[in-house]
């Protein structure tokens, strides 16, 4: 198993382990807050916003999530994954 | 979160509340006889007292890491309940004693079985020799200390990891996000990777002093999640 599916098989874990313990109840978003995390996903905030948002995104698992959706489908990057 | 009363206590014990600190105290006997349980000689018996007794200070008074106190029960997040988590961390720190040049192995006659953890009623006490604790205990010591690592990241980082490695964000789109090179990506992402494995390592310690274990032996862990950490004992 190479370091980037090691980090894959730790932050699984994590992932699972929280739901299974916590539960996995959605967490509303405040339409302000989604509509910044679609900027920050555009890469059309200033660094300060993004740092904001950032730190909102660091503590919503429903904004990181929202937000890994906004990457996905904002284009095609270089096809590359976890492993650049 | 299953356990909120418990955590609830083990923050009051962390601010100094001194009704909380004597509650946490409160689990340490209970912690001792099962310890004592699994021990089968003087040696281990004084051992596990030595353990026991020096819990408080690990729990509460802080340990330095980096010119800062750190304190043990500040990675008790309510995963398991207090009497549990307390009781895993001195068992394992038994064990890896055991398993360590300082107890010399001895034929003892605890039966493979009797580290199989097993659950019991919520609240309720456990039978003689029975250990209060289960597997799940065991993982979320590994929750804890993984989750204290993570805290320990900027939101930047914390939330690049999470991309990368939870949901499969290709890092050049994350380059676009911040307006910087794929390769800064990178490098801030390896950066940060070698911190967690360092604070893991930290935590991980403070959790057991006695305890060998790497990272490659945390992501097995973490691959089977039903793997314990004593099966190898």
């Amino acid at each position: 198993m190479d370091e980037e599916d090691q980090f894959r098989a730790v932050f699984g874990f994590l992932e699972h382990f929280e739901s299974e313990v916590s539960g996995r109840s959605a967490e509303l978003l405040d339409p302000e807050i989604e509509a910044k995390i679609r900027e920050l996903a555009a890469g059309t905030l200033d660094e300060k916003e993004r740092d904001q948002v950032l730190e909102e995104v660091a503590r919503n698992r429903t904004g990181l999530d929202l937000l890994a959706r906004c990457l996905k489908v904002a284009g095609p990057g270089n096809g590359r994954g976890a492993a650049l | 979160m299953a356990n909120q009363d418990d955590l609830t206590v083990a923050r009051a014990a962390l601010r100094g509340d001194a009704a909380a600190v004597n509650a946490v105290l409160a689990e340490l006997p209970y912690s001792l006889g099962v310890l004592l349980s699994k021990c089968t000689d003087t040696d281990s018996e004084e051992k596990a007292r030595e353990i026991i007794e020096d819990l408080p200070a690990d729990l509460m008074a802080g340990v330095d890491r980096d010119g800062k106190a750190v304190k043990l029960l500040a990675m008790y997040q309510g995963r398991a309940s207090l009497r549990s988590w307390i009781t895993v961390v001195a068992l394992s720190r038994l064990k890896s004693w055991w398993r360590g040049p300082g107890y010399r192995k001895r034929e003892r006659t605890i039966e493979t079985h009797s580290d199989q953890l097993t659950l019991r009623p919520e609240g309720g006490e456990a039978p003689p020799g029975d250990d209060p604790s289960n597997s799940s205990d065991v993982l979320a010591l590994l929750g804890d200390a993984l989750t204290d690592s993570l805290r320990s990241l900027t939101p930047r980082e914390s939330v690049c990891l999470r991309l990368v490695y939870l949901h499969s964000v290709e890092q050049q789109r994350l380059a676009r996000m911040f307006g910087c090179h794929a390769a800064t990506i990178s490098r801030e992402l390896d950066q940060t990777k070698l911190a967690i494995k360092r604070r893991l390592a930290w935590n991980l310690k403070l959790l057991d002093p006695f305890l060998e274990i790497t990272w490659d032996d945390c992501v097995r862990l973490c691959a089977s999640e039903s793997i314990s950490i004593f099966d190898s004992f």
